[in-house]
């Protein structure tokens, strides 16, 4: 795993307004950023990343089982009671999960680490799927890589695939996210792109413009009933709105379905360690409460803790409300604290390599049941922030 | 480098284009498909054997299993037989399924069904009809109605997905309220419109 300067395409922008990637640059600051790329050998793409990945969801379906049919757990996880039935059934009744990221800290040698699963509303499509795939042909063509240099990037192909197993042709997908945030609404239009490939009806509806209908099935803002639910919004979010009570009755397929709930959700972590306590691709990770109060488990990990700690609320997106600590010593706080009110769970820090003074993060994209490609984000800070910095990659040998 | 690994990329990428084009079609109409309405399966059969559909006797055979068991499943219910016969036009059976209770459910007979092609599938679409108060007939939903129980039409394949308490996914409704997604309590802001991780 190497950070290289290959130097950006010239016509990089223009590449990126024509494509719509309007938010190449966003706060005057470069977001897709190829001025460097990451190399990795097919050996660290397979064995450290490609594997361990699918294995990770293989093991969190396993947490999941063990989770609905928890009370305790349910509750430890903040699902609200109300829904306890509608994510346990949907778990039951095998409802088929589209995608999902991983978030792993790795540096070229040793096993990578799991900090997070972003199981339901994961962002990036874009970027990662298609203007990556983009970069590398044209730097084939331009000759700054040889013909024949790869890159770990099934996911376009692999999410046609998925929508045609799992949904019959023709069948009609709404797509739904805040219309005016473009990052959320590229990933919709992404997931969008590969449903049709796949001869699937594609439609759009903002999220605030979603309607009930009198027999309490959602509507589009059409008035057109909706089979099919694509949400680019988060289940803990969607359980408590005004609109949840609909949910179970909406007779609506959702995608994700309602047990990602208890995936793309903190209080998965310590679940997951109890579960499978020193796995390689696991940090030691337990409910605050529970570290707090000590354990023989947090015993056993206690050289890991004390090389820091992480908390982070069960809910938390583009890394608002964690902090680093290091016992009592601040090692970096997030600034953005929308999440401070819900419960926390804590991980054992694990020091991120640097590459350039940048820390970077590999997302592993999940789609169906296994691990399909990557995007790297990396930032200056330890906490990937919506600033991070979005680097393309590609395999050397 | 060696030319037989299998690539790790997409092999043939569209191009992507954001903010244009992928809900482009969102407007088009569902292709229509050419449906036929039997009174019953002998009559479907008839008409196969004379060559007048593109059924085989067979296909009959399987869509009529299948229109019986989505009448058992979505055939609309009456806790009332006068009610049922007055929707209906005639007589209506006990739903012998509905276990206990206060007293009889009831549901009206089965009047037909209609079978449609498939589109890229090997299993014709079917769904029930049974005769509305005016004489006509039509599905559960009453999302199609018909003016008879014989004859064919081009229909929407949207006609195949009626289900009782549901409307089939695109159909028109009626919307009472909208507004309900999108308050995002989990954040205590509510300021960010982004909600990908």
């Amino acid at each position: 795993m190497k950070r290289i300067p290959l130097g950006a395409r010239l016509d990089m922008a223009e590449k990126a307004e024509a494509a719509g990637f309007s938010f190449h640059t966003m706060y005057g600051e470069p977001y897709w950023d190829e001025e460097t790329a990451y190399a990795f050998t097919l050996r660290q793409i397979e064995d450290d990343i490609e594997d361990p990945s699918t294995a990770l969801h293989a093991m969190c379906r396993e947490a999941v089982a063990e989770i609905v049919k928890s009370e305790e757990l349910m509750q430890r996880l903040a699902i609200p009671r109300e829904h306890w039935d509608l994510v346990a059934e949907s778990w039951q009744s095998g409802a088929p999960e589209l995608y999902g990221r991983f978030d792993l800290i790795y540096d070229g040698q040793g096993p990578a680490k799991m900090i997070e699963y972003n199981a339901d509303t994961p962002t990036a499509l874009f970027e990662s799927a298609s203007f990556q795939w983009d970069w590398l042909e044209d730097m084939i063509r331009n000759g700054a890589l040889p013909e024949g240099t790869d890159q770990f990037n099934g996911i376009y192909e692999a999410l046609t695939a998925r929508f045609a197993q799992i949904s019959p042709a023709g069948t009609h997908i709404h797509f739904t996210a805040f219309a005016d945030s473009p990052e959320d609404y590229a990933t919709v239009e992404m997931m969008a792109y590969a449903a049709r490939a796949a001869d699937m009806g594609a439609h759009f509806v903002n999220l605030p413009e979603i309607g009930v209908t009198d027999t309490g099935q959602f509507a589009d803002a059409e008035g057109r009933v909706i089979g099919t639910l694509f949400k680019l919004y988060p289940w803990e979010d969607l359980l408590r709105d005004d609109f949840a009570t609909h949910l179970a009755g909406a007779q609506c397929r959702y995608l994700e379905p309602a047990w990602k709930a208890v995936v793309s959700n903190k209080g998965l972590l310590p679940v997951l360690w109890q579960m499978f306590e020193g796995h390689p691709n696991l940090l030691p990770s337990f409910f605050a409460d529970d570290l707090d109060a000590g354990s023989d488990a947090v015993t056993r990990a206690e050289d890991a803790l004390a090389r820091g700690v992480v908390r982070k609320p069960v809910f938390s997106r583009e890394g608002a409300s964690i902090s680093i600590r290091q016992g009592d010593a601040v090692i970096e706080d997030a600034t953005v604290r929308d999440y401070d009110a819900h419960p926390m769970i804590a991980q054992a820090y694990h020091e991120m390599p640097v590459f350039d003074g940048f820390r970077p993060v590999i997302g592993t994209w999940i789609v169906g049941e296994t691990c399909v490609g990557m995007g790297l984000r990396e930032d200056r800070s330890r906490i990937t922030q919506d600033l991070s910095r979005f680097k393309p990659h590609y395999i050397l040998d | 480098m060696t030319a037989s690994r299998p690539l790790k990329r997409t092999r043939i990428m569209p191009a992507i284009l954001l903010g244009a084009t992928a809900f482009a079609l969102a407007g088009c109409k569902d292709d229509a498909v050419e449906a036929n309405a039997f009174p019953d399966k002998a009559s479907c059969e008839a008409a196969a054997n004379a060559g007048t559909v593109a059924f085989t006797v067979q296909d009959c055979d399987a869509a009529y299993q299948d229109a019986l068991v989505e009448y058992e499943r979505s055939a609309p219910r009456y806790d009332d037989q006068a009610l049922c016969e007055e929707q209906h036009g005639g007589a209506c059976v006990v739903d012998e399924r509905a276990a206990g209770g206060g007293g009889s459910i009831f549901m009206p007979l089965m009047a037909g069904y209609l079978m449609g092609s498939m589109l890229g599938g090997n299993r014709a679409m079917t769904q029930p009809l049974y005769r509305d108060a005016g004489g006509k007939f039509a599905t559960a939903g009453g999302g199609t109605v018909l003016n008879g129980n014989r004859g064919s039409a081009r229909m929407q394949p949207s006609s195949f997905r009626a289900a009782p308490a549901a409307a089939a996914p695109m159909s028109r409704a009626t919307v009472s309220k909208t507004g309900g997604f999108g308050s995002s309590r989990t954040s205590s802001f509510g300021s960010s419109r982004s909600f990908g991780g």
